[in-house]
């Protein structure tokens, strides 16, 4: 069976497919690279790879884990370009995070000394 | 008689001192699984071989009532003895005195014996075994490390040097290992990292554990800081010995020339590799049924397996292998494969092994996750290591070998000495499939059945172009060779290669994309 996933480039890969090999006792499987399906075993690290997601702007994510210490606005506020959101404090410093887009703030997902890791969703711009 | 006595008092104090943290503090250091720093050069040393220096300095601390404790040896053990008949020179951390933490005399005794082993042109080997920095000697046990990495930089490509990690290696301490050639952990023992599990949960609040920050397995295979992994110290102190089987001395030194063994019969060259171009095979049966004995010792086993890198003995003289794995991720070239590569061929380099290079990859790694990480970067290090060395490079094309990834496995245009071909090589620009899409697109897309176009005009560029005789025409390789005459062209082109002498252009350093 061959699963081919999509990347967001458009070039297709095909990845996790179980297919007979010549080495007997080793699960093999098919690595597309360039026009040629090669059969071989794949690395934790490439099965375990990212694929690419654009940023989207209106999602703000931590850039840093760190804690909340203050947070300056309420849901539904209409705000302008760089206006300052809430505190992220990391490694001793105090981090003001700011609204990337003009827009209404449609969800924060953090509290007031809540510790967030790193890409985590903070607010939501509508 | 009076003499007599004072030798009855050096007695006395030897056994006092030889105890390090004393009868409890082994117990514990043994209870966690672990051998004491003398134990340690011990079982690695020959019997009786051990010579030790330094071992009545004390430390010189004199802050937080400091001045009122003992510390024996402050914490290390420096010395020679002998691997192999052989002289090294070697310092252990003793974890049981003071958690084997750095002060300064602790890091004087370290730097005395690294200066030695530079002096004298002899390998140093390194077992760390420490808490970190000595907090009480502030500022001073930072000196410490730093003279340390400054000597590592400073031996660095002179004589080879060996770090084993015995224990925790964290914070500044990391970086002596990092700077030395070989790595080795143990499973469950050593624990490597910049900031412990304690910062990163109360300063980033992620919990993890200390063996899943930087344990034994995360260095061999994720990290890639090590390049021997053993289950236990026993098995580790057999690798550091069977290691420098293959190692010279120093720099101005050949490694240890053995008496020729053939291969073992039971590694068949001419069948290992499969037919078809797609099917994998195991490229370290290709090197087995080369070298002597078919004894191969394969450096970062676990890590970026695409890439095989190691030392094998030919017709007795070291030799050090990079190969293409096409049993993992089809032998391509990525990030970390190319810093593998790259820092092994600059090692054989500075320490005069020849090295055999054996090509069969599809080119390099595509993907979004590669091109950020900088693979444009990273796989600059394997033509810039390639170009550079000066030592006899020979390489075997056993399969594919295109474009890219055909220059960067030292081709002929990178000063390689010596190019085999076996009649499997394929060398061309990119894949027939690839190559035929390109060049006969006209024809495909205006042809009445143009998938069947396509196979026909895939099948006339693999027929035209996928075998080695285009480049032999040229003379961008030697020779085309039939698989069991490998052995026999090595051992010419070692051979040949012995007088080896070419100069480059004077320079300070050059500077390689890191």
């Amino acid at each position: 069976m061959v699963t081919t996933k999509k990347t967001k480039s458009g070039t297709a890969s095909k990845v996790d497919v179980k297919s007979p090999c010549e080495l007997g006792s080793i699960d093999c499987k098919v690595l597309q690279i360039g026009e040629t399906e090669y059969r071989t075993t794949l690395t934790k690290k490439f099965e375990n790879r990212k694929f690419y997601k654009p940023a989207d702007p209106k999602m703000i994510l931590s850039y840093i884990p760190g804690t909340i210490l203050k947070i300056f606005v309420k849901e539904g506020k209409k705000m302008e370009e760089g206006e300052a959101i809430l505190i992220l404090e990391a490694m001793k410093m105090r981090n003001i995070v700011t609204i990337p887009v003009a827009g209404k703030l449609k969800k924060i997902y953090v509290k007031e000394g809540e510790t967030i890791p790193k890409n985590f969703l903070i607010a939501e711009v509508e | 008689m009076a003499i007599n006595k004072k030798i009855l008092e050096l007695k006395k104090r030897r056994e006092q001192v030889l105890l390090g943290g004393g009868e409890q503090a082994i117990q514990k250091q043994n209870a966690m699984g672990k051998l004491t720093a003398r134990e340690r050069i011990m079982a690695l040393l020959d019997k009786e071989s051990f010579n030790e220096y330094d071992l009545f300095v004390e430390h010189d601390a004199r802050d937080f009532d400091m001045e009122k404790k003992t510390l024996h040896g402050d914490g290390v053990i420096i010395g020679t003895g002998t691997i192999h008949g052989k002289p090294v020179c070697i310092f252990a951390q003793d974890f049981t005195v003071a958690g084997g933490s750095l002060g300064s005399m602790h890091a004087r005794k370290i730097t005395k014996i690294m200066d030695h082993s530079l002096k004298m042109r002899m390998p140093l080997i390194g077992i760390n075994d420490s808490g970190g920095a000595r907090i009480q000697e502030g500022v001073n046990s930072l000196a410490g490390y730093g003279e340390i990495f400054f000597r590592n930089t400073l031996a660095s490509g002179v004589i080879p040097q060996i770090s084993v990690i015995l224990g925790p290696c964290a914070g500044g301490a990391v970086y002596s290992p990092a700077l030395t050639d070989f790595v080795f952990v143990v499973d469950k023992i050593s624990k490597m990292f910049i900031t412990g599990p304690e910062v990163i949960k109360t300063v980033l609040g992620e919990e993890i554990s200390m063996e899943e920050l930087g344990g034994a397995r995360v260095h061999a295979e994720i990290t890639g800081n090590a390049h021997f992994f053993a289950l236990s110290e026993d098995e580790c102190f057999q690798q550091i010995k069977k290691l420098l089987t293959f190692l010279p001395w120093s720099n101005t030194e050949k490694s240890i020339d053995v008496p020729a063994r053939p291969p073992k019969k039971s590694f068949k060259i001419t069948s290992i590799v499969p037919e078809d171009a797609r099917q994998p095979y195991d490229v370290r049966d290709v090197v087995r049924s080369i070298v002597d004995d078919s004894d191969f010792l394969e450096v970062q086993e676990l890590w970026a397996a695409n890439m095989v890198i190691g030392f094998g003995k030919i017709n007795g003289g070291t030799v050090g292998f990079v190969c293409n794995q096409p049993l993992v991720l089809a032998g391509v070239l990525d990030v970390d494969s190319s810093d593998k590569a790259a820092r092994f061929i600059r090692f054989c380099d500075a320490f005069n092994i020849p090295i055999v290079t054996l090509v069969d990859l599809p080119g390099y790694l595509p993907g979004v996750d590669q091109e950020h990480a900088g693979v444009i970067r990273h796989g600059a290090k394997i033509l810039y290591s390639y170009s550079e060395a000066t030592v006899p490079k020979i390489t075997v094309i056993i399969r594919k070998a295109y474009g890219g990834g055909y220059i960067a496995m030292n081709s002929r245009h990178l000063r390689a000495d010596f190019v085999f071909a076996w009649p499997s090589a394929e060398i061309a620009v990119m894949g027939p499939e690839g190559a035929a899409n390109i060049i006969f697109k006209k024809e495909i897309t205006t042809a009445a059945d143009p998938e069947k176009m396509r196979k026909q005009k895939v099948e006339e560029y693999k027929e035209k172009f996928a075998n080695p005789y285009v480049a032999a025409a040229k003379g961008y390789i030697d020779s085309v060779i039939e698989p069991a005459e490998t052995r026999t062209m090595l051992i010419h082109a070692i051979d040949v290669s012995l007088r080896k002498d070419i100069s480059m252009p004077r320079k300070k350093h050059g500077i390689p994309p890191f």
